[in-house]
């Protein structure tokens, strides 16, 4: 068994999570990870739900962990080109010319955030008081840009009334993305929290369709966000314009009052869902293994083996077979690592 | 006041549009009229054929009362007093003229109508067998056939299609203003029926960032303002125009957007839609008369915008004097010559 080498596409929690595992079974692994550093997207995360840990010490373990590991090689700023499938293992070939051959493959690639602009009736990058909630996070980090101050990047004033926009690419059949994101209503919880907790005299208003906090611990958080003077609106804001000052004007139903709303904010934050990665379909065709609809790879079983593909030693795990928290990604890559080890077993034993 | 054109980032504002660019065709035009625009604002569509022919243009029409030539009755359909099945056969029998003319290109200078026949012709595609039933219908009722045209263009996706040309090589003027050389602000207020019925297939730049007028705007000269209400209907609607009671709903969409588009210091309004363009322009006076705000922006169509561009005669050719809002203020800033003493055609009246 310590023969063999298992390649893991993407250096996110979910692939350094499942590298670790591994090791502790003495398998050697291989992380292939596309861009020059590993953590994927929870580097950008200062607090994470439900408990506000540190996103980027959670990251920063696993790196240190993975970095001082003798049986896993990191390869970074590189992706796979060719596969080619011989008997009982894989020769790939990545762009930066390296071949490794393995005896499985597991693919934990990840996802993108989906392009807001997109949805054109919020002005994302048309009025610059209009963000993500990718960039609000790195005005909450108090290692970022800002300093973890809340300023309109119009005028650099600070920001006091803050919309926060749920399902931004998520739940919309218009624009090809019916399934929910399934975190944003909780990570847009978090962020309205720690604004809130920045500063009480902010006013923080999210606009959702449902709410849908259903881990343990989230509908904890959603209950203290409401406690703690975050206002909710039950409903789909309609479209997003700037005033002459760069105040954002935005204009939504109250579907439980059943009449339409008016407000004006310094700034607004649309809480983006989440899109497969972008690699998704030129893997899928290397690896003849299947998406969904919804563009995220499909398991050979999604409830007995949620990890096995229709491809013998190809094994998926964290947000490529749809989204979830990053509790949930790094529970997948244990989890996975599992599977893998015992299939290489009985790979050892044919 | 510091005018907020940093607010908007208009790169980006660009890239999105440009999702939604239709095709145009060159040539071939076959111009069908609007029911109201002819009588509330005649040059407008007096206009288009000298437009047509300045450029060159082959284009064509038909509407005599022996060609079975009509409205393309949206006003009914829209009204809720005649089916859609009817609307349909009306549609297509004027493309049945079309046809007969050689011509696969219908423009019309109506929006409503614009979103009839792109309401057709999208039944067509989405309903099976729906063509056959129509064929059989036109044929039994005035013994005609007909086919889906290629081409459904607004006249003003003609203008947009045509807009540097008749920049460079027609026009005397630009949006500018001759004192200072400023570029002219520009509301560009689009109808309903065009950008929000198919912003897919048929509204060039779709509907959040409408391009058809704005670029008309800006490549003659012009700024283009994006305020709030920018997408906020005129408020027509065929039930508040029509119903009395109901018509309070129309001044006060017009006042909405009058209030939301006031800090911005516009200096016109452009539309594309006869409707728009009558409520817009006459609401301002009700609005004066009831509330005492007074805004009194000029409101003109993008054919009398570009034929006041194009240097011809304010009164007799553009026919400014039907307009509500005086236009002369806009003349002012522009510097195109006019005689006010002689707003009528072929009648001096004394001021």
């Amino acid at each position: 068994m310590s023969q063999q080498r298992v390649l893991i596409v993407g250096g996110g929690v979910t692939g350094l999570r499942a590298a670790l595992t591994l090791d502790d079974f003495g398998i050697k692994t291989t992380i292939l990870e596309k861009t020059s550093q590993l953590g994927g997207k929870v580097t950008g995360y200062s607090k994470v739900f439900p408990d506000f840990r540190d996103g980027k010490k959670i990251v920063c373990d696993l790196v240190d962990a993975v970095s001082n590991s003798a049986g896993i090689e990191i390869i970074t700023e590189s992706t796979i080109n060719d596969v080619q499938k011989r008997s009982g293992h894989y020769a790939m070939t990545f762009t930066n010319d390296d071949v490794v051959d393995a005896s499985a493959v597991i693919l934990a690639c990840g996802f993108e955030t989906f392009d807001a602009t997109k949805q054109g009736e919020y002005g994302y990058g048309v009025y610059p008081n209009v963000i993500t909630s990718v960039e609000l996070e790195n005005f909450l980090d108090h290692q970022g840009p800002t300093k973890g101050k809340l300023l309109r990047p119009i005028d650099g004033n600070p920001a006091k009334r803050i919309a926060i926009i749920f399902c931004v690419g998520s739940r919309n059949k218009r624009i090809g993305n019916p399934y929910c994101s399934r975190i944003c209503c909780s990570y847009s919880t978090k962020q309205a929290i720690e604004i809130k907790e920045l500063d009480t005299e902010t006013s923080v208003t999210c606009f959702y369709m449902d709410i849908r906090t259903y881990g343990r611990g989230f509908e904890e958080m959603y209950q203290y966000a409401q406690d703690i003077g975050v206002k909710y609106i039950r409903g789909r804001v309609s479209e997003c314009s700037s005033l002459p000052n760069g105040d954002i004007q935005v204009r939504a139903e109250n579907t439980l009052l059943g009449r339409p709303v008016q407000g004006t904010f310094d700034l607004v934050s649309l809480s983006v869902g989440m899109t497969p990665c972008k690699d998704a379909g030129k893997i899928s065709q290397l690896f003849e293994i299947k998406q969904g609809h919804d563009g995220f790879f499909v398991a050979a079983d999604e409830d007995i083996h949620p990890h096995s593909t229709t491809a013998e030693g190809v094994f998926i795990a964290g947000s490529v077979t749809g989204l979830k928290p990053i509790r949930d990604c790094l529970l997948d890559g244990a989890s996975v690592a599992g599977e893998v080890a015992s299939y290489l077993r009985k790979l050892n034993n044919k | 006041m510091n005018l907020p054109m940093d607010v908007f980032n208009h790169e980006q504002r660009e890239s999105i549009w440009k999702r939604y660019v239709k095709e145009i065709p060159d040539n071939n035009y076959f111009l069908t009229l609007s029911c109201i625009l002819g009588a509330l604002y005649p040059g407008s569509e007096s206009m288009v054929p000298k437009v047509y022919d300045l450029l060159g243009l082959d284009w064509n029409t038909n509407p005599s009362a022996r060609s079975g030539w009509t409205c393309c009755s949206g006003i009914a359909y829209h009204g809720d007093i005649m089916p859609i099945e009817a609307t349909l056969l009306t549609v297509a029998r004027l493309w049945s003229i079309a046809q007969e003319l050689g011509l696969d290109s219908v423009t019309m200078s109506c929006v409503t109508s614009f979103g009839i026949h792109c309401e057709c012709k999208d039944l067509y595609e989405q309903e099976p067998g729906l063509k056959d039933k129509v064929d059989r219908l036109l044929r039994d009722s005035c013994g005609r056939k007909f086919e889906i045209p290629k081409y459904i263009n607004h006249i003003s996706d003609i203008y947009y299609h045509y807009r540097q040309e008749l920049k460079n090589n027609h026009m005397k003027f630009q949006l500018l203003e001759e004192k200072t050389g400023r570029p002219l602000r520009v509301v560009d207020h689009v109808g309903c029926h065009y950008s929000k019925l198919f912003p897919e297939e048929h509204s060039l730049g779709g509907t959040d960032y409408c391009e058809v007028l704005s670029g008309m705007a800006q490549a003659w000269g012009g700024s283009s303002i994006d305020y709030p209400e920018r997408r906020h209907c005129c408020g027509m609607g065929f039930r508040q125009c029509m119903i009395s009671p109901n018509r309070g709903g129309t001044m006060s969409s017009v006042l909405k957007k009058m209030r939301s588009m006031a800090p911005f210091e516009p200096d016109l309004i452009v539309t594309n839609c006869p409707g728009c363009e009558v409520f817009l322009d006459k609401e301002q006076w009700a609005i004066y008369e009831v509330t005492g705000e007074k805004y009194f922006i000029p409101v003109i169509t993008y054919q009398e915008l570009a034929g006041l561009l194009l240097g011809w005669d304010p009164y007799e050719t553009v026919g400014i004097q039907f307009h509500t809002v005086p236009v002369e203020p806009l003349l002012d800033k522009i510097g195109i010559p006019y005689d006010a003493n002689s707003p009528w055609v072929n009648c001096s009246v004394p001021r």
